[in-house]
């Protein structure tokens, strides 16, 4: 997959880029083409989001299971969900090992940074920044979307590869996520 | 005599820009970017803004290393002169006629 997706970028081919924000964002026609998206994919239309760190389970396995790094996370993606977002950004081992057997997605929702400011911004940088990178040494897949829940947290699709690369990506990977992972998020 | 290379970007605001308030906004701007880029890193960037498309489009040049610290630096911005106000950039290119031939294609 990578490969392919390098020689289209070697040809110059124009890759599309996809997002996925809340529907509280209340997106028209013609903004993700604006914002250089392909398509912006939306919370419980295109991907559900189901909390279980208070012992509920996804439904189906086409699904993002949220909740603090631990034993749910560990079952979630150990039953095949396809992606995960550690709602902490802490990070643990079991959990890393389990998502990279399983060719679990990382879900990195990057409109969180736009949220703090300051001193926690810097913190919350740096705690999703040693997740990316043991994520890119363990191989995961890492969606960087914005998961936006109002206009003003969202982001044009360079600006989303440019936080991607504050918290750990290199311009080619942050590229590729935006691209290619984020598509089998929103199901395009 | 080494050449510096710039970036131009096409910048959507959510606040409405007056012609005439273009200088006050544009040192607003770079005093918030100078809280998200860093004293130590401005100088890199060395943004200006240098023309105003429309009243919600603006076109802000940038040293060509500086241009995706500007970019991101965009995305953080939430508030300009204690008023709510957020960016998109649309296109980068590296000669404002090319980004304006493009916009016009596009629009």
């Amino acid at each position: 997959m990578f490969s392919e997706w390098k020689q289209k970028l070697n040809r110059g081919v124009a890759l599309a880029y996809y997002d996925l924000v809340f529907g509280s964002c209340d997106i028209d026609s013609e903004l993700p083409g604006r914002l250089g998206f392909k398509k912006i994919g939306i919370v419980d239309e295109d991907i559900q989001v189901v909390d279980v760190s208070g012992g509920k389970k996804a439904n189906s396995t086409d699904a993002i299971a949220v909740g603090p790094a631990g034993a749910a996370l560990i079952g979630e993606a150990s039953r095949g969900v396809k992606s995960i977002l550690i709602k902490d950004y802490s990070l643990d081992n079991s959990l890393v090992a389990a998502i990279a057997e399983n060719n679990t997605i990382l879900v990195m929702p990057v409109s969180d940074l736009m949220k703090v400011s300051g001193i926690k911004r810097s913190r919350l940088m740096f705690k999703m920044q040693r997740l990316v990178e043991s994520a890119k040494k363990h191989k995961i897949q890492v969606a960087f979307v914005t998961m936006a829940d109002s206009r003003g947290n969202m982001c044009s699709y360079m600006q989303l590869i440019e936080l991607s690369k504050l918290i750990g990506a290199d311009g080619d990977y942050a590229r590729r996520s935006v691209s290619e992972t984020n598509r089998v998020l929103v199901n395009d | 005599m080494i050449r510096q290379k710039h970036r131009y970007i096409l910048v959507e605001s959510s606040q409405k820009i007056a012609e005439g308030n273009l200088d006050a906004f544009s040192a607003a701007l770079y005093e918030a970017l100078l809280d998200y880029v860093g004293g130590l890193q401005y100088h890199k960037v060395n943004p200006k803004v240098v023309k105003l498309a429309d009243d919600r489009h603006f076109i802000i040049k940038s040293n060509l290393s500086g241009c995706g610290s500007l970019i991101a630096a965009l995305a953080l911005i939430k508030n300009v002169s204690n008023e709510a106000t957020y960016f998109y950039t649309l296109k980068t290119s590296g000669t404002i006629r090319a980004l304006l031939s493009n916009t016009k294609k596009s629009a």
